[in-house]
């Protein structure tokens, strides 16, 4: 009985040793944003789904995929989940779209026509980020939402006979119907974003490198690769053809860390 | 009689406002032939977009031709080098838009033309060769059937149309007055060649051409 008295009183003393306030550590309450961040960075548009974006050759034209170079830029946010877990939300502006080179028989020449196309989108994702090791590094997955907001096109049309270079600007999308010889008897142009979805969805897949600066003071890079789900161009024309949006995007983000909540311990 | 100049008036100005609100393909010039046009070079042809069409969808069709290029409502077709062929060339408009719902589904008049092309087209009978004393300095008068484009100066068709003749001179022979040798042209089907030092039997080649070069 004495044994187990001394025991208790011993064990007592040690715990109470061990939860000395001077040794008390609460987690530290964060905010529900603890960083924000500007960025800015290249956007390559790889889109696809149809023979004027595509790598396309079948005997007669052949349509060569080139890179579209665009830009993204905006504002975002992290949510801390956990330790290691945050999630990040971005809204941003940037320009898709697609370029390519189509050449086809015209006449007892070749004719090459570059097409490029600009689309503007205002963006909002969401994807949540897991921080690897030392937390320099994370990866993250998630999904954002897209509007179109304006649309450029142009062309540049070359052939050996056809003199100096044609280049033609427009606002919206010129579609053509190619005959079994490489010629085009029938075109299109649909005017503005009528041919186009307003909303444009799909995945993401990134990868990001922190660099601390000073105590609050970071900056990001940031690689990430979005897949749209969403066809570009509408079904109420019989012109359209499918089109995906894919874009490789780089950026370069300046993060600002918000302090931490103080903490509240009341002492009674 | 009044009645009439009134009636008159009134048929004038509402010809003159329709045509102001049409839709119209028309060809960047006149050709030197009336009523046609050559092949396998870019021709421009311009639609105009009256009040209520700039936000119409605008769907080309082009027969016996194709699209070289097209820059606004403007467009350079080349057409095809078939003779007797004609060009033609129109432009349909739709989804025009709330408010120009009426202009849907209406068509610019067709740009029609003959196409000027003696692509494969034979020559009337001629001889073949002409004799000359071997190793004189005497002159040669060739001359050829006149050549004339197909679907020209009947009733009805564009103005009869001469091709320009492409002769080929052989090596020591040279033309009577300008002295030129090898390739050159001429608008009439007759050439006076004589040789640079004397005669030696070689071929003269000829052939029908507009204005690219399209031979018969």
């Amino acid at each position: 009985m004495k044994a187990a008295l001394f025991i208790t009183i011993f064990f007592g003393v040690y715990v109470l040793q061990a939860q000395s306030l001077g040794d008390l550590k609460l987690p530290e309450p964060k905010r529900f944003i603890d960083k924000i961040e500007i960025f800015a960075g290249p956007n390559l548009s790889f889109n696809y789904g149809n023979k004027f974006v595509d790598n396309y050759y079948d005997g007669v034209i052949k349509n060569t995929r080139l890179t579209k170079i665009g830009y993204w830029v905006g504002l975002g946010l992290y949510h801390p989940i956990t330790a290691r877990i945050d999630v990040n939300a971005k809204v941003q502006w940037e320009q898709k779209g697609a370029k390519a080179e189509l050449n086809r028989p015209l006449g007892n020449d070749r004719q090459t026509i570059t097409s490029e196309y600009t689309y503007n989108y205002t963006s909002i994702s969401i994807s949540p980020r897991y921080l690897l090791g030392k937390k320099k590094v994370a990866i993250s997955f998630g999904g954002y939402v897209a509007m179109i907001s304006s649309v450029r096109g142009q062309e540049i049309y070359s052939d050996p006979s056809g003199g100096p270079s044609v280049n033609n600007n427009f606002e919206g999308r010129y579609w053509s119907i190619i005959d079994p010889d490489g010629a085009i008897r029938n075109w299109t142009f649909i005017p503005g974003l009528k041919s186009f979805n307003k909303y444009d969805y799909g995945l993401i897949l990134g990868v990001s490198y922190g660099v601390s600066l000073k105590k609050r003071h970071n900056l990001l890079f940031y690689l990430v690769d979005r897949y749209g789900l969403q066809n570009v161009y509408n079904d109420k024309f019989s012109e359209n053809l499918l089109e995906k949006n894919h874009t490789v995007s780089i950026s370069l983000g300046y993060v600002l860390q918000c302090p931490n909540k103080k903490s509240k311990i009341k002492l009674l | 009689m009044k009645k009439l100049m009134k009636l008159g008036a009134t048929i004038c100005f509402a010809v003159s406002v329709l045509h102001s609100f049409s839709q119209t393909v028309t060809k960047s010039y006149n050709g030197t032939v009336a009523g046609a046009v050559c092949p396998e070079i870019g021709i421009q042809y311009e639609v105009s977009l009256p009040t209520g069409f700039s936000g119409c969808q605008i769907t080309w069709t082009v027969i016996n031709g194709e699209k070289q290029s097209q820059s606004g409502n403007t467009v350079y077709i080349k057409w095809n080098d078939t003779p007797g062929a004609k060009a033609k060339l129109k432009a349909t408009f739709s989804n025009c838009g709330s408010g120009n719902e009426a202009n849907n589904g209406k068509v610019s008049n067709e740009f029609e033309e003959l196409i000027l092309s003696v692509k494969n087209q034979s020559w009337g009978s001629y001889g073949n060769s002409v004799n000359v004393d071997y190793c004189t300095k005497g002159q040669v008068l060739i001359t050829m059937p006149r050549m004339f484009v197909q679907g020209t100066g009947g009733i009805g068709q564009p103005a009869q149309t001469e091709v320009a003749y492409a002769w080929t001179l052989p090596s020591g022979w040279k033309e009577v007055g300008t002295g030129r040798t090898g390739f050159f042209g001429t608008p009439v089907n007759f050439i006076t060649i004589e040789p640079i030092d004397c005669s030696k039997p070689a071929n003269v080649t000829v052939f029908g051409t507009l204005a690219s070069g399209y031979s018969g």
